[in-house]
């Protein structure tokens, strides 16, 4: 049996307080991990993952994340919150293999949503 | 970079030459006295290029400033710092006369040094802090450790990939290649998990179109309103949408797009803005758009735009010959390297995947995470030795275990596994509804070959 997990890369809390409600609603573990190696090692297990990734204060390490996503859970479904518009960011985000790439705007509106349409129908 | 070594005799400087970061010192005339090896290798301007220059610059520089108005600048001790106490300040430098040179925040650290009693001058630290998105200007390239990132990723996606003993496969590696020619919508039609994803990206990667990017866009997981503002909305203005950005935008299952935007979408691929950028579509399904169209999920004039050129990617138990070398691909950067049986390689390829390659890649995950050195035919999943036990003796299917210890050992499986699923994978949950305690469960676990999975404590 594999369990849904939902894992929020970011400095300040900000998405994981937005999907905190979601995941107590749902039952699902919402995690926050500070360490690249510690998101890495979560997805190790297989179960249905949401990574998001918030974008905007260490973009190295930040898109450094998403590629290891990309290429060592590529099962997992990425999320990349960007802080503001950039076209190479959005460019390079798609390049990395992110699943959806928002706007900050597209985060407020629809991540709850989204994250409840991925991590639902695996249940 | 300067070959400047400290003269002997000057401990300070030998000590501050290798620290981590940038370090300068003025004088009491805020003069610029010393640099250190830091600031040489991040932005290769030497110490006898900038020695002497005057770090009085309160105000920020305007755009006439040179690059030596803003090094300045940067050095500029605030009122703290000549009054003679520590200060920090963060401050912004983009020397826009240096090729190459980008924005950065600095957070500086002043330390006024002074001998019996006197200012004597003043000691720098700056601390370049991580490249953030309010640094770079909407119009300039990314910094090139940044794009390097993205060049080294879709490099990895070549025709190589497609290598195959298996002629169906060699036959979808020259549509592909011909698909990577034309500019044509492409339709890749397979089971789940085949890699219809990969090969979409070998596509673009080997297209016209490879420099910009290949966005995807799961139709089948996404919200109708987030499908409409990522297809046809602008982010905040000019930025561009998934049908204007990308060199090549992969749709997962656009059956599952709502009627209306599969309208819009047909009206897109009808009438493209020349003025802007197209990406070419390249479209995955599990099933045929007939089959869709019958079912009434998928307009027929969408169905037939978007198959110009149809690839059909075989199931992985149609190429049981390939697992061998896919088994190499997939653990080919492990380290350290496992081994792996002929065995455990025969039973691989009798095993029918019923998820395909993404099943097979989750199985050699979890044998290597319980034996990374070795893999072996009783690491591998039940019903892949289940499956290879029949193959072998297909005549006489395996009878049922008469040995009680093999009978307990399957009931007490099966508690287990209806506790876990009752407590949601708490394990301490678990062990009350068995009546264990947690260590005792945890003991279980391990000797049922079940410790996999989180622990999933509140």
């Amino acid at each position: 049996m594999r369990y849904p997990q939902l894992i929020v890369f970011e400095s300040d809390g900000r998405l994981a307080a937005q999907l905190a409600p979601l995941s107590t609603l749902r039952g699902w573990p919402l995690r926050e991990p500070h360490r690249a190696e510690s998101v890495l090692s979560l997805l190790e297990t297989d179960n249905p993952s949401v990574v998001v990734i918030r974008c905007g204060r260490d973009l190295e390490r930040e898109l450094s994340l998403l590629e290891r996503v990309s290429l060592e859970a590529p099962a997992a479904c990425s999320i990349l919150v960007v802080d503001q518009a950039h076209p190479r960011l959005y460019s390079l985000g798609w390049q990395l293999g992110a699943s959806f790439l928002l706007s900050p705007r597209q985060a407020r509106d629809h991540l709850i949503d989204l994250v409840d349409a991925h991590l639902n129908i695996t249940r | 970079m300067s070959d400047r070594e400290p003269k002997r005799g000057l401990r300070w400087e030998v000590l501050l030459h290798r620290a981590r970061d940038p370090v300068f010192v003025l004088d009491r005339r805020h003069r610029l006295l010393y640099v250190n090896q830091a600031w040489e290798a991040r932005t290769g301007i030497s110490l006898d290029q900038v020695r002497g220059l005057v770090c009085r610059h309160p105000r920020s520089p305007g755009p006439e400033a040179t690059d030596d108005d803003l090094l300045a600048h940067l050095l500029t001790a605030p009122a703290d710092a000549v009054r003679g106490q520590f200060a920090r300040v963060r401050r912004i430098h983009h020397p826009r006369n240096t090729p190459g040179a980008l924005r950065s925040w600095w957070d500086i650290e002043f330390f006024p040094l002074q001998l019996t009693g006197h200012a004597t001058g003043v000691l720098i630290v700056g601390k370049v802090l991580p490249q953030a998105i309010e640094s770079l200007d909407p119009g300039q390239s990314l910094p090139e450790r940044l794009e390097n990132l993205g060049t080294q990723y879709r490099t990895r996606f070549g025709f190589d990939l497609l290598a195959s003993q298996h002629s169906g496969m060699q036959r979808i590696r020259q549509q592909a290649r011909l698909a990577a020619e034309v500019q044509v919508p492409v339709l890749l039609v397979g089971e789940a998990g085949t890699g219809k994803k990969t090969l979409a990206r070998i596509i673009h990667q080997g297209s016209a179109a490879r420099e910009r990017p290949l966005a995807t866009l799961d139709c089948r997981k996404t919200p109708p309103g987030l499908l409409l503002s990522l297809l046809f909305d602008s982010f905040d203005g000019d930025e561009p949408t998934l049908l204007r950005g990308p060199g090549s935008l992969y749709l997962i299952e656009p059956s599952y797009l709502p009627r209306d935007l599969q309208y819009r979408l047909v009206q897109w691929l009808v009438s493209q803005e020349p003025r802007h950028p197209v990406p070419r579509l390249l479209v995955g399904s599990r099933t045929t758009p007939e089959a869709e169209v019958a079912a009434g999920r998928l307009l027929p004039d969408l169905a037939w735009r978007m198959a110009t050129l149809r690839i059909d990617v075989p199931p992985l138990r149609h190429r049981r010959d390939d697992i061998p070398d896919l088994i190499c691909r997939i653990i080919g950067g492990a380290s350290p390297q496992p081994r792996i049986t002929p065995e455990a390689v025969a039973a691989l390829q009798v095993y029918t995947w019923p998820e395909n390659l993404a099943e097979l890649r989750e199985v050699l995950r979890a044998v290597r995470r319980r034996t990374p050195e070795q893999i072996d035919l009783p690491e591998l999943p039940r019903r892949i030795r289940d499956a290879w036990r029949i193959d072998q003796d297909p005549a006489r299917p395996a009878p049922p275990s008469l040995i009680l210890e093999d009978v307990l050992q399957q009931v007490e499986r099966r508690l287990v596994q209806l506790a876990l699923d009752r407590a949601r994978g708490n394990r301490s949950r678990a062990a009350e509804l068995l009546g264990l305690h947690r260590s005792r469960l945890l003991r279980r676990l391990e000797a049922l070959g079940m410790e996999e999975g989180p622990d999933e404590t509140d």
